[in-house]
């Protein structure tokens, strides 16, 4: 039921003894200090150290990854998680993009592009998102042209996460724009040091420099880049989504936890007592705390019937959505029980230990990864069984989709 | 999300089901809205008859020696059709008040005629224990929880030794039926001076062991409240599924779909806390109290939204005696207010949180 299996738990030990010793080095005050550049340096150092171990790629098949299950996966990031380690610019690439070229890409392609991903001299983005397409991803414009063994690529995507220090992406493409909109997609992998590629840094809203648009002009593609079917690429892109079947989430959505909004609030003041003596701290604190049980409650289930090799269900939608919301509330009272005091802060803190850098990237959790009112629709369509929302432009030829 | 249940446990659980769908449970519980300091008298026979009332108790005093798991099973199904039954005061609460903290005679005597459903009983849990002295109380309790019904009343009281459970026989003491928002619950006034009872033999501080009995019943009700989130969760969506407006079924708006599926989260995180608390009670594991308290507060919360939602989502129907609506959002109230209140048990995990 709860109770992990031996084989789970051993396998537990072992990965928290390895990263007490080796993860200090990588984390927390390691990083203090560091821009981005040598920050992206620790992170390859920890990714080829993971590697070097067989704590990369766990559960990926050999021999491009440890052969693993997905139980063990999922241990070695829950543990992994503790630390504050720069592992971020590894994440959508190792998630989505990589696995995927071991899912279509030839054997050649194979061994070329995965070993050097998951040793982390290599960086892989996801090409998916544009200014017009975003929750609505068929609705994409990015045309690529066939131009004898080629394809050329025009167009724009946004919101690419890490691609100013990447070296490949797997990006959906409109072929046809004659056809109803998910039908005339297909789906290519490129490099992103050619002619034509301009990466175009967009700062988000914590000052973090993750995101940037990705402009495409006249960039010869391979054909033997694409992945599946011309005109089959919206299956492709839905897979790359669907891949990476269940994630951990950190209970506190990488934001800081309830644990320091306890200590917080035993330091705080509220009417000259300390605020963990205020009712409506006490109600708040209780309220996340219960969810936050709840949902590793949720998450131990999922484990365990991963484990016995059936699929997830909605887990991750749930966590997903709940879990970015709390951490917008929490940091939200944290800085309230500061008092005024609560506008000061370092723009160099973690998330994960800052309550104002916390709330300050709190909103791009509702969005990104499927936004709270996606992950809703799907609760409520997939799993309650209530009738889609109604679509204007389905099965109309994309280019007479009034816009 | 679902423990594996053992094959005896199941049965119990579609017995249960059949049970109270069979005896019409949920329009009973209507009408009883309408009387004062009733209960489904013939649920509650038939109920007894199935052995719902010799769940927890041990079988040398004629029970049949189960536990928290098929009392947790057997509340889900009474939540799911709100029925007035006095499971949780009497079954759970003054059963295992005996069974834990009564001495040798006191469980031999009370625990056969509890497990025979001869006798019901009503625990008298206030804010300020009652006396007693000299083997008579002094007090009023009001409201308690099926006092309207029982025979037998447990209670906190000071005692010259502090504060100690105590048993006293309800026989020659006349209930005032209290009206309240459910009906069917056998809420009642207890005046109580004078009247005759004994401590617990073996209970030695009355306010822990009241405590930790509110663990037990805390963990019941979150069971008993998950069952009627699921019912009002089904109703709505059915509902919106059938309802047409402005050329389509409700369900087809964001509105009415985001709220469902609000709804639909937290009765899953309630529920992964209700059976992890179970699980835990289940184990013998040391400490419980926190992941009952989790428990409980995350089914009130999913229980209360969803009933409100569900009258929201039937419209001007979802506002009318005869629909089921309110008979869920009735229960989902009475369940958060009568074990201490919410901000009661929001203090109790707080205060092991920040320890």
């Amino acid at each position: 039921m709860f109770a992990e299996t031996e084989e789970n738990a051993a396998y537990r030990v072992r990965v928290k003894a390895w990263l007490a010793e080796y993860a200090p080095r990588y984390s927390g005050p390691a990083r203090a200090g560091l821009n981005l550049e040598q920050d992206l340096l620790l992170g390859r150092a920890w990714q080829k150290l993971k590697a070097e171990a067989g704590y990369a790629a766990i559960s990926w098949p050999k021999p491009y990854g440890q052969g693993g299950t997905q139980a063990q996966k999922l241990i070695f990031e829950e543990e992994e998680l503790r630390y504050s380690l720069p592992t971020q610019y590894f994440a959508v690439s190792l998630g989505m993009p990589v696995p995927i070229v071991l899912k279509y890409g030839s054997e050649e392609q194979k061994a070329r592009f995965v070993p050097p991903a998951v040793r982390g001299e290599t960086i892989w983005a996801q090409l998916f998102s544009e200014p017009a397409a975003g929750s609505d991803l068929a609705g994409l414009r990015l045309r690529a042209r066939r131009d004898g063994d080629d394809w050329i690529l025009d167009g724009q995507k946004i919101w690419s996460t890490w691609a100013q220090v990447s070296d490949y992406g797997v990006i959906v493409t409109r072929t046809d724009p004659t056809v109803a909109k998910h039908k005339g997609l297909t789906y290519f992998f490129v490099d992103l040091k050619v002619p034509g590629v301009d990466v175009r840094p967009i700062r988000k809203l914590s000052g973090h420099p993750e995101f940037n648009e990705v402009f495409f002009n006249g960039v010869r593609v391979p054909d033997a880049q694409r992945f599946g079917p011309v005109g089959g690429g919206f299956a492709v892109a839905l897979d790359t989504l669907m891949i990476e079947r269940y994630a951990v989430t950190d209970d506190a959505c990488w934001g800081a936890p309830l644990a320091r909004f306890i200590t917080h609030a035993k330091q705080q003041l509220r009417n000259g007592r300390p605020a963990i003596e205020d009712a409506l701290v006490r109600a708040e604190i209780a309220d996340i705390y219960a969810e936050e049980r709840g949902l590793a409650a949720i998450h131990a289930r999922a484990l365990a019937a991963i484990s016995e090799g059936s699929e997830p269900g909605p887990e991750g939608s749930i966590r997903k959505l709940l879990s970015a919301n709390k951490r917008q509330r929490l940091a939200v009272l944290a800085l309230d029980l500061s008092g005024p005091s609560g506008v000061l802060g370092n723009p160099s803190a973690f998330a994960s230990e800052d309550f104002l850098m916390s709330w300050l990237d709190a909103p791009s959790f509702r969005v990104a990864g499927g936004t709270d009112e996606m992950l809703r629709n799907t609760i409520a369509e997939r799993i309650l069984g209530l009738p889609q929302d109604h679509r204007p432009d389905k099965n109309v030829p994309f280019d007479q989709i009034p816009t | 999300m679902q423990l594996e249940w053992t094959e005896e446990q199941t049965l119990i659980r579609d017995q249960a089901q059949r049970l109270l769908a069979e005896c019409g449970a949920r329009a009973r519980t209507r009408d009883l809205l309408d009387r004062l300091g009733e209960i489904d008298q013939n649920l509650w026979q038939h109920a007894v008859e199935t052995g719902w009332t010799a769940v927890p108790v041990p079988e040398e005093y004629q029970g049949l020696g189960l536990g928290m798991v098929e009392l947790a099973l057997i509340a889900e199904q009474i939540g799911r059709e709100a029925a007035s039954v006095p499971f949780l005061a009497s079954t759970v609460l003054v059963t295992e008040a005996l069974i834990r903290h009564g001495n040798a005679a006191q469980r031999a005597h009370w625990l056969p005629q509890l497990a025979a459903g001869k006798i019901i009983g009503c625990f008298g849990y206030a804010p300020a224990p009652i006396d007693l002295r000299q083997e008579r109380l002094h007090g009023t309790l009001s409201p308690v929880l099926a006092g309207a019904c029982a025979g037998l009343l447990v209670a906190p009281a000071q005692t010259v030794d502090g504060t100690r459970l105590v048993l006293c026989e309800l026989k020659d003491v006349r209930p005032e039926a209290t009206s309240s928002l459910d009906n069917g619950r056998g809420y009642a006034r207890l005046a109580l001076d004078g009247v005759r009872a004994d401590v617990l033999g073996a209970s030695r501080d009355g306010m822990s062991e009241l405590s930790s009995l509110l663990d037990s019943a805390a963990l019941i009700a979150a069971f008993e409240a998950l069952g009627g989130a699921d019912t009002c969760l089904s109703m709505a969506r059915d509902y919106a599924l059938t309802r047409k407006a402005f050329g389509q079924p409700i369900g087809a708006f964001q509105a009415i779909k985001h709220r469902l599926a609000d709804a639909y989260a937290l009765i899953e995180v309630a529920r992964g806390n209700a059976l992890y608390a179970l699980w835990q009670r289940a184990t013998g594991s040391d400490d419980c109290s926190t992941a009952v308290c989790a428990a409980y507060l995350s089914a009130i919360k999913a229980c209360e939204f969803i009933a409100r939602e569900n009258i929201q989502i039937h419209g001007g129907f979802g506002v009318t005696w005869e629909a089921d609506c309110h008979l869920y959002y009735r229960r989902a109230r009475a369940l958060a207010l009568d074990l201490g209140g919410l901000p009661y048990w929001r203090d109790r995990l707080v205060d092991r949180l920040a320890a």
